[in-house]
């Protein structure tokens, strides 16, 4: 003890030494260690959360890109399916519709042919009537004046020359 | 030129006797109780100024903490006694190389008693500094292996060389005070001598490289006192081999 006297040990000085370490210790502990270890925690938890939250939105990103690739997909498929349809049905339709036409078509050409066939029968009926009445009225004019071959070339001449 | 070992008694306050390594103590106290509260009185995310200067220093020294201890819960257990240790010894040992300290104080039977000398140049401090270390120590070694596996490295009986082995432990740790004590103290009062003995050969210049020195000195020292700190608690904590 009498060595560390030498050297200026001296228990007033030195249990206030403690004290004031003591003392300094929570201080510090309050308002330095606490508050800065705190932040430094936080702000770690943070950006960990920050980067896991990066990751997971990058997975997302890619799972939504793969799903919208795979979707694209099946709409292209579906409206090849659509169209392939669509051909289909259109051919049926002009099919059906060529074939009505046909048929249409025959049936307004028969329904022509027997109006035409009608009319020529009707035709042949009236110039039969008229190439009679001429018949007769020429008959008739020979017949009322004296035929000579004079009259007779006048004659035909004269009819000649009504026709 | 005076060199005194010991710390010089200054004034009484209200029957407490006060020298001027306590006065020193309490300002190195107060600069940094002060620095603290404005460096994290409105603590925000992204820092700025002193709150960046100081995350960076306690970050730095909480790295270092938990690399010797191995363990980050150890790591926030200490840091607080290991961080005040570190900051005062570093702003002490930093504070003797003021300009004022040691010169300037008043003439007391012939000699010069400086108003201001630094905290670790004075034996009551670095003893008391060793001593919270060292029961610290004992009290973290009880608290992790218990009272009687502790106390088994000190007190064994099972041979007579483990007898010994033990005996030798226990004087050590008290040897422990002495080196922590003996060392800071001697550290500090040296580079004072130092400083001072070269400032009476030239007092221009040439003190220049050895007050850089000092700095070098004084944060090494502070250091070394908080490394072999936290090493002694590590071992101290480690459970015996049988």
């Amino acid at each position: 003890m009498e060595a560390l006297e030498n050297f200026g040990v001296n228990w007033p000085f030195f249990i206030a030494q403690l004290v004031n370490f003591a003392i300094l210790f929570f201080l510090l502990k309050r308002y330095l260690y606490k508050p800065i270890l705190d932040m430094l925690e936080k702000r770690r938890a943070e950006i960990e959360e920050g980067l896991y939250h990066a990751k997971q939105m990058a997975e997302d990103a890619k799972k939504f890109e793969s799903e919208q690739t795979a979707l694209r997909e099946k709409a292209k498929e579906e409206s090849q399916h659509i169209v392939d349809n669509a051909v289909l049905a259109g051919e049926r339709i002009r099919d059906g519709i060529l074939k009505d036409a046909a048929e249409k078509a025959k049936e307004i050409m028969d329904a022509a042919e027997i109006r035409t066939e009608e009319e020529k029968k009707k035709m042949l009926g009236e110039v039969k009537g008229e190439v009679l009445e001429l018949a007769s009225a020429i008959v008739e004019k020979i017949l009322s004046s004296k035929m000579d071959s004079e009259n007779d070339k006048k004659f035909i001449q004269g009819i000649m020359k009504d026709k | 030129m005076h060199v005194s070992i010991s710390a010089e008694h200054l004034f009484s306050l209200f029957g407490i006797p006060v020298s001027n390594t306590m006065l020193t103590a309490l300002v190195a106290s107060f600069l940094l109780v002060i620095f603290s509260y404005f460096a994290t009185r409105r603590m925000k995310k992204i820092p700025s100024g002193m709150q960046n200067f100081f995350e960076w220093g306690i970050e730095q020294l909480f790295q270092l903490v938990e690399n010797v201890m191995d363990d980050r819960k150890l790591a926030f257990r200490f840091f607080p006694l290991i961080a005040t240790f570190f900051f005062f010894i570093l702003v002490s040992n930093w504070m003797g190389l003021l300009p004022g300290f040691g010169s300037i104080g008043f003439y007391e039977h012939g000699a010069l008693v400086p108003y201001f000398r630094s905290a670790t140049a004075d034996l009551n401090t670095t003893l008391a500094f060793a001593m919270i270390s060292v029961i610290i120590i004992q009290i973290a070694g009880i608290a992790a292996l218990g009272f009687r596996h502790y106390g088994k490295k000190f007190f064994n009986f099972s041979s007579p060389i483990n007898f010994f082995v033990g005996l030798l432990e226990l004087i050590s740790e008290f040897a422990k005070i002495i080196s922590f004590s003996f060392r800071l103290f001697g550290a500090v009062l040296a580079g004072e001598i130092l400083l001072t003995v070269i400032t009476g050969l030239v007092p221009y210049v040439l003190p220049l490289p050895f007050m850089g020195l000092e700095l070098f000195i004084g944060a090494v020292q502070a250091l070394v006192f908080v490394l072999l700190t936290m090493v002694f608690l590590k071992i101290a904590m480690a459970a015996q081999e049988h």
